[in-house]
């Protein structure tokens, strides 16, 4: 379990990594992908339901980060930062879905992601989230997963830090329902 | 295990697929209206100016020769 050190060193490594990005170091996006890259995913995968949409945002979140990186003020919370850019990009992809062509041999198999020792627990904790409403869903990864404090989650969420909180336990309560 | 440890199972243990080779694509096809009208502007522009250019040539030449 990351420790609040591995945290705060996290959170220095995206930090310098941004400042890198912004002053035209590309090649410094790899540090973000090496500390972020699951974390983003999970995020897009708590709006999108979806795994390989989510590998879209993924992709996406790391031009937009190149794109926008001089927007980002250092020193300050450059994970809550990087998730909120994943989740924009999940939350626009998801208005504006355009698919106009399917690929229909691709599927979206939850066997085709996992393999054979993690898929049990997979299944189980997939149903579990597939259960939460969307919000509850969000929060519950941006907490658990991304790490964030409520008041960071309630900022990327538009919502208030005591309905953070209402929307994490409520999300665990219903989750231990199905282990 | 408990449900927090079980969630940060789940999403370390996801194989993050590359985009380019995955998934649904986005065509971005084009208006098919727009592939029969741009040609077509085309034509009524060139005719148009056809029309208006071609007898001010031959007028200045029929008072060249006058």
């Amino acid at each position: 379990m990351a420790s609040v050190f591995d945290k705060l060193f996290e959170n220095a490594e995206c930090d310098k990594a941004l400042i890198s990005i912004a002053n035209g170091d590309i090649n410094k996006l790899e540090v973000i992908q090496r500390h972020m890259e699951h974390q983003i995913y999970a995020v897009a995968h708590s709006v999108l339901h979806d795994f390989s949409l989510a590998d879209d945002v993924v992709q996406e979140t790391y031009i937009k980060i190149t794109e926008k990186a001089h927007l980002y003020t250092p020193g300050t919370r450059a994970k809550a930062w990087v998730l909120t850019m994943a989740r924009n990009t999940a939350l626009d992809m998801l208005r504006h879905r355009s698919f106009e062509q399917t690929d229909e041999n691709v599927t979206d198999d939850i066997t085709d992601r996992f393999d054979e020792n993690s898929i049990v627990i997979s299944m189980q904790v997939k149903k579990a989230l597939d259960s939460l409403s969307d919000g509850d869903r969000q929060v519950v990864t941006l907490k658990v997963y991304a790490g964030l404090r409520h008041d960071e989650i309630a900022e990327i969420m538009g919502i208030s830090t005591e309905a953070a909180k209402k929307k994490y336990q409520r999300a665990i309560k219903k989750m231990k329902e199905f282990f | 295990m408990s449900v927090s440890n079980k969630i940060k199972y789940f999403y370390n243990s996801v194989n993050v697929g590359n985009s380019t080779t995955t998934t649904k694509k986005k065509v971005n096809k084009t208006n098919p209206h727009l592939e029969f009208t741009i040609p077509l502007a085309a034509a009524i522009t060139l005719a148009v100016s056809t029309a208006i250019v071609l007898p001010l040539v031959l007028s200045k030449n029929s008072n060249q020769q006058a």
